[in-house]
């Protein structure tokens, strides 16, 4: 059960605006900070939400899960108050190589990553994600997709399936919720990085 | 006090008109926004079954649709946009599949569409038919297998959703119904096999001898009866016009004797033909260029009702002893011959020889072929008289030189085949 912090500072100095960068770096770990508390010495953690640090990564290798839900939803983005979203409701799901990560812009063209990874299977009950884009191989049973009379709008369209599948999966997420979370082999980075493309 | 009444029920007014336009306005974009639209550059698959059937969308609990069933299916460029609207302006739901999509036991309701490479027919499954550019307002989309390779999934402020496909007259006809009457036609449309597409292949049509009706042509023929009385059409009363028969009516009797005077079996039908048209358009020219054959219709024409009616139930007679000496196999034109008979009575073909013990099996037999080669064997035993039945009957009979009747065909299949 080890939990190891890497901090690879290894940027030149008078090139970095301080004030900026602390300021950014800090409410990255205050995300991170809050995620560790809460995870505990057994890896396993309950009620949590990751949001109000803006939209991060998630990536993984595979996903299984069952009793998923989406539906269209607004929500805030670390621009806007208000943005177009997709909810994604997973009651079970076992994640295979789960990388989480958020870019920070800390001065001019220097960026650095804050990222949590995870080298063995990730278990959590009770999932919800809103994220505005989701790129995947996906494989769903009982898939239905289907408008409902309602003046919600937020319900006017579903998409249900009884399991999902995603794999090779990079999702731009907004907000995390997990009931329950079992995260083994947990290790979070910080590194330098370039301009993120996205 | 009555001012301060005065001013309140103004404020009330006023409020009420500022509410109602904008209440319009949601409910109209709420109409728009019906559906969610599919695209695929093309779908590849195994069988393929349309069905008519009601559903719901978002605003309406009951709205008549296309179902487009597939086993398996495959779509290449999928492409699915849902646009709603929110109080901050509309949102579009966009799922893309960069890669091909595999879907088992597919099912999708669709309002209106568009798409190339078959022509619908209610009930009638299609092998294979290799769609493509199709589109499609979905409503609903159930599969109990679905992959999708490469798929992106977004949501984003706007409205991107792709162009909305018409709905085809078919379902704009069975939508202008009140919900009864609406029912009463889409089981109408499903147990007749009737066509739900390919209205615009006139050239088609125009090139095949018999020109067989549009699908609009056959909703409008089974829909406006339906909303008079469809009780009345379940019954089927003799048409006034048959106990009445007016000069051209008296024509359309007049086809049979003659040609039996000619040719009592084999050459009776073409000639008929060329004969009614002309007749109809009353283009006198044509008459008098034709022949022999035109000349005697016009003789015959002018003979009183009585002989025309002795002479047709002398040409019934011959052909239920033609009937009912039929060995394994019935020519074309006699087939012919008997389906045309069935349609100037509108009686089923076991019906046209009810004193004829042999003659009746025989056609029974005929009848029952006919059925099976258009995959119709579970047409209830109320429909063997349908005036669309018959012409598809019609149809397949000229596909054949010479109809081979399998015997076992009378054996009972699943308790359908009770007539």
């Amino acid at each position: 059960m080890g939990k190891t912090v890497e901090l690879k500072t290894t940027l030149n100095k008078g090139n970095v605006n301080k004030r900026v960068f602390w300021k950014a770096f800090a409410s990255g770990m205050v995300a991170l900070a809050t995620l560790l508390s809460f995870m505990g010495v057994s890896g396993t953690a309950y009620a949590i939400p990751m949001a109000g640090v803006g939209n991060f990564y998630v990536e993984f290798d595979h996903l299984e899960g069952n009793g998923y839900t989406f539906y269209p939803k607004m929500g805030e983005s670390s621009k806007e108050k208000s943005t177009p979203q997709g909810t994604n409701l997973i009651k079970d799901l076992t994640i295979d190589h789960l990388q989480l990560y958020k870019d920070f812009n800390i001065s001019g063209d220097k960026w650095i990553r804050v990222k949590i990874v995870a080298s063995k299977p990730v278990h959590i009950s009770g999932l919800q994600q809103d994220a505005s884009v989701i790129n995947a191989d996906a494989k769903f049973s009982n898939l239905a997709l289907k408008e409902k009379q309602s003046s919600d709008w937020q319900k006017q369209f579903q998409q249900m399936s009884s399991t999902i599948e995603l794999n090779h999966a990079k999702i731009k997420t907004h907000y995390l919720f997990q009931e329950k979370v079992v995260m083994n082999g947990m290790k979070v980075t910080v590194e330098r990085i370039n301009k993120p493309a996205n | 006090m009555r001012m301060r009444a005065l001013k309140g029920l103004t404020c009330l007014l006023v409020m009420a008109l500022l509410y109602v336009p904008n209440h319009a306005q949601a409910a109209a974009g709420g109409q728009n926004d019906e559906g969610f639209v599919v695209s695929a550059d093309r779908v590849e698959g195994g069988i393929m079954l349309p069905q008519v059937v009601m559903g719901e969308t978002s605003s309406a609990k009951s709205k008549p649709m296309i179902r487009f069933q597939y086993r398996n299916a495959t779509l290449y460029g999928m492409k699915l946009t849902k646009v709603l609207s929110t109080d901050e302006g509309p949102v579009t739901v966009i799922m893309q599949a960069h890669g091909p999509v595999h879907m088992t036991n597919m099912t999708a309701d669709a309002s209106a569409f568009s798409l190339k490479g078959a022509c619908l027919t209610a009930g009638k499954p299609i092998p294979d038919p290799g769609l493509k550019k199709v589109t499609m307002l979905i409503h609903k989309m159930e599969a109990s297998k679905g992959e999708l390779d490469r798929l992106t999934l977004t949501t984003v402020k706007g409205n991107h959703g792709q162009q909305r496909p018409a709905a085809p007259k078919v379902l704009q006809d069975l939508a202008s119904l009140p919900l009864l009457e609406m029912k009463e036609a889409v089981n109408k449309l499903m147990n007749g096999h009737l066509p739900l597409t390919c209205e615009d292949q006139k050239e088609d049509k125009e090139k095949s001898p018999k020109k067989p009706a549009s699908p609009s042509d056959e909703i409008k023929k089974a829909l406006p009866k339906l909303s008079k009385d469809p009780i009345k059409k379940a019954e089927k009363k003799p048409d006034k016009k048959q106990e009445k028969p007016d000069a051209e009516h008296i024509v359309k009797h007049v086809k049979k004797p003659l040609e039996d005077v000619s040719d009592p079996v084999k050459h009776v039908k073409k000639p008929l033909e060329h004969v009614t048209h002309p007749v109809k358009q009353g283009v006198k020219k044509e008459i008098t260029k034709v022949p022999k054959v035109i000349d005697k219709t016009k003789e015959t024409a002018k003979k009183e009702k009585k002989k025309v009616k002795k002479t047709i139930q002398q040409t019934k007679q011959q052909l239920c002893q033609k009937a009912g000496i039929l060995n394994g196999s019935v020519p074309k034109m006699l087939g012919l011959n008997f389906i045309d008979e069935a349609q100037k009575e509108k009686i089923p073909l076991t019906g046209l020889c009810p004193t004829n013990e042999s003659a009746t099996k025989q056609l029974k037999l005929v009848q029952s072929q006919l059925l099976k080669n258009l995959h119709l064997s579970s047409t209830n035993k109320d429909q063997l008289a349908d005036p669309d039945l018959l012409k598809k009957m019609e149809k397949e009979m000229e596909s054949h030189s010479s109809l081979k009747l399998q015997p076992d065909l009378l054996k009972p299949l699943d308790g359908l085949f009770s007539y």
